[in-house]
């Protein structure tokens, strides 16, 4: 085997992710473009906004989820950690609007989410157990204590707090702003900070990321530290818009958040992605649903579609892949 | 397992005093409890809950706790967690712990069959309560005939459409799970009113399933309103996907001209109900199926007859009846 320099392996690999994301541009253009046409009322801008607000949730986890992948990890208990967050946001929302409920009630959640990410970070990084099975724990864990902690749900919530998921800042709604916000922040620390290549070191090669002096367990903790207060913030965004917060929230979310990830190019073996993608695999799922709903297509129609989307956007890579060796 | 308080009940401390002076405490609603036989040394019933997780069944256990305690009988529970195997061991273990009664709401249809089967070979009577299993012998069923909630909704589907003096109406209805029992019942008993009524030609219903859930219902709905701005209403089979629709018809600014209705009766519908923000929901009474299981266990030892099926009718609630409802679910519901 040889040994290709630094240099050509970093080139080879930005290429391969520049032909990946024209695939991906290509297949959403498509897609809108094919709904545009089949459906009158897909066209409008304020359905465009539409899908921005119905993705946030879903691509606020994506994002978190992204570095943990980018590092061969997983995150399988965003779902439930979001379930927790949206009860403790909820609780301190449901109280008069003084100023310690209204900094209880944004900041519980995103607490809630970081100390889940620690623990779930600090088994990955300090102990032998795979991601896969530390997380499938914690997916079951949480949800255990979400349960355990409120059956029924919290609902009459203050208004100030509804109209956090309600808010528009001109068109866009507040939180779609909070995604990309989200989206762009991470997409920079990914890019732009010593942390960010960290990540993708790790991910690529630990041994030699451990061999250039790179504290891998502290990376490792670090990423899971994000992915749960992504979890956080998006349990804040969902209990605002949806007005309530229940101990079955969130079921299933970490697949999505995953199908979003590697429909977005990140691969599952780490060292390989983008945010940026991962922001157009949430957009290229949001628009299929979107538009196939106001097709009226049924439910398991919609499923089986998005599951062929999700084969066939890692099909494409690996195939792309090829082309390059 | 959380421990649930009976918030609410009438009871109060008098519980203690109430084995010794029983009729003093007798609790509102239903059928009536018939405290006495049991009152000295109460039978041991065994009840295995399908799963208390949902807020439904947490209302049946709060529901079967106040009646034991009126009847002075000991319960011993078991949470299923949706999961019939677990079901079955939690089964085994009750009626190694000597239970004289199983009240037994089932988590399949089929599979459930096997914790009725083992019960019948111990010996031990069951009562069936909400969820049904074909399988083994049971004494009775108490519960609901899921068909009825989705007439019930038909029917106040033809009272919306003819009530707008309009030829034709147009709106969504939100499914649950394809394929689960319940809502194929109900889904099935909603368009044969509409049919029998004959006014199915003049209802355009845009159908989607929302898993019964809120965040679901909330973006199915957002997106068919984007796309039919004449929706005149939204009927769910779950009171959750109900309460996220109508946070999608109020973003839109579209209140008083969606109406709305959903079944379950959770105390949140019950309240934006008395608020006139959600029209209908069709009630299913979970004291009622609760404390009926725990009754028909005690009447059965004590050697009364019973009819093969105890139904506990539904409700629809409006504007006109929901404080009545409202008192019911504020004793099971825990706030």
């Amino acid at each position: 085997m040889r040994f290709p320099s630094r240099l050509t392996v970093h080139a080879a690999r930005e290429r391969a992710l520049a032909i990946r994301a024209l695939g991906l541009y290509a297949a959403l253009a498509l897609l809108v473009l094919g709904f545009a046409l089949a459906a009158p009322a897909f066209r409008t801008p304020e359905n465009l906004f539409l899908v921005l607000r119905q993705v946030s949730v879903n691509g606020i986890l994506a994002v978190g989820m992204t570095f943990v992948v980018l590092t061969a990890g997983i995150d399988l208990s965003v779902g439930s950690l979001l379930a927790v967050a949206g009860l403790a946001s909820a609780l301190f929302a449901q109280q008069e609007s003084r100023a310690a409920g209204v900094v209880l009630a944004l900041a519980s959640p995103l607490l809630v989410g970081l100390a889940g990410g620690a623990l779930n970070g600090a088994l990955v990084a300090f102990s032998r157990v795979s991601p896969l099975i530390v997380t499938l724990g914690s997916l079951t864990a949480y949800r255990g204590f979400a349960i355990w902690f409120r059956v029924d749900p919290v609902y009459d919530l203050e208004a100030w707090y509804r109209e956090l998921g309600r808010f528009e800042l001109g068109p866009v709604p507040l939180p779609a702003l909070v995604f990309l916000a989200t989206a762009s922040l991470a997409g920079l620390v990914l890019s732009r900070t010593r942390f960010g290549r960290e990540v993708y070191a790790v991910g690529g090669n630990e041994a030699a990321a451990r061999a250039a002096g790179i504290s891998v367990a502290r990376v490792k903790l670090v990423v899971y530290l994000i992915s749960g207060f992504c979890a956080g913030l998006a349990a804040l965004v969902l209990t605002a818009r949806l007005g309530a917060a229940q101990s079955v929230a969130g079921q299933g979310f970490e697949l999505q958040a995953i199908a979003a990830v590697v429909v977005g190019g990140t691969s599952l073996f780490g060292g390989r992605g983008r945010v940026g993608d991962t922001v157009v695999g949430t957009l290229l799922i949001g628009v299929l649903f979107n538009g196939l709903v106001l097709l009226n297509v049924p439910s398991p129609v919609q499923q089986m579609l998005i599951g062929a989307i999700i084969v066939g956007a890692v099909w494409l890579d690996g195939a792309l892949r090829e082309t390059e060796a | 397992m959380r421990p649930g308080r009976v918030r609410g009940l009438r009871t109060g401390p008098a519980v203690l005093a109430a084995t010794l002076v029983l009729a003093a405490c007798s609790p509102s609603g239903d059928d009536g409890a018939r405290p006495g036989e049991g009152a000295q040394k109460g039978p041991i019933v065994g009840v295995s809950y399908q799963a208390l997780r949902f807020p439904f069944v947490a209302a049946l256990q709060r529901a079967a706790r106040a009646r034991a305690e009126v009847l002075g009988v000991r319960l011993l529970e078991a949470d299923a967690g949706n999961d019939a195997a677990v079901e079955l061991a939690n089964v085994e273990r009750l009626l190694r712990q000597g239970i004289e009664c199983l009240a037994f709401e089932a988590t399949s249809l089929d599979a459930s069959a096997a914790s009725i089967e083992a019960a019948n070979s111990a010996g031990v009577p069951v009562v069936q309560f909400n969820g049904r299993a074909n399988g083994g012998r049971w004494v009775t069923f108490v519960g609901s005939d899921q068909s009825e909630s989705g007439d019930l909704l038909g029917a106040w589907l033809v009272d919306q459409l003819r009530a707008s003096g309009t030829e034709r109406l147009r709106g969504i209805y939100l499914r649950g799970v394809p394929g689960q029992v319940t809502d194929s019942a109900r889904s099935t008993a909603l368009r044969r009113r509409l049919a029998r009524e004959g006014v199915s030609e003049r209802l355009e219903i845009l159908e989607q399933f929302a898993d019964y859930d809120r965040g679901k219902g909330q973006a199915v709905t957002e997106s068919l309103l984007a796309s039919h701005p004449d929706v005149a209403f939204v009927v769910a089979n779950n009171d959750d996907m109900i309460l996220g629709a109508l946070e999608a018809v109020e973003v839109r600014g579209l209140e008083g001209r969606v109406a709305l209705a959903g079944v379950d009766g959770l105390p949140e519908t019950l309240e934006r109900i008395a608020e006139g923000r959600v029209r209908a929901t069709v009630f299913q009474n979970p004291e009622a199926q609760g404390a009926g299981a725990v009754q028909a266990c005690v009447d059965h030892l004590a050697g009364r007859d019973l009819p093969a099926e105890i139904l506990v009718p539904f409700e629809i609630v409006t504007g006109e009846n929901v404080g009545r409802v409202a008192e019911i679910a504020r004793r099971v519901y825990a706030r």
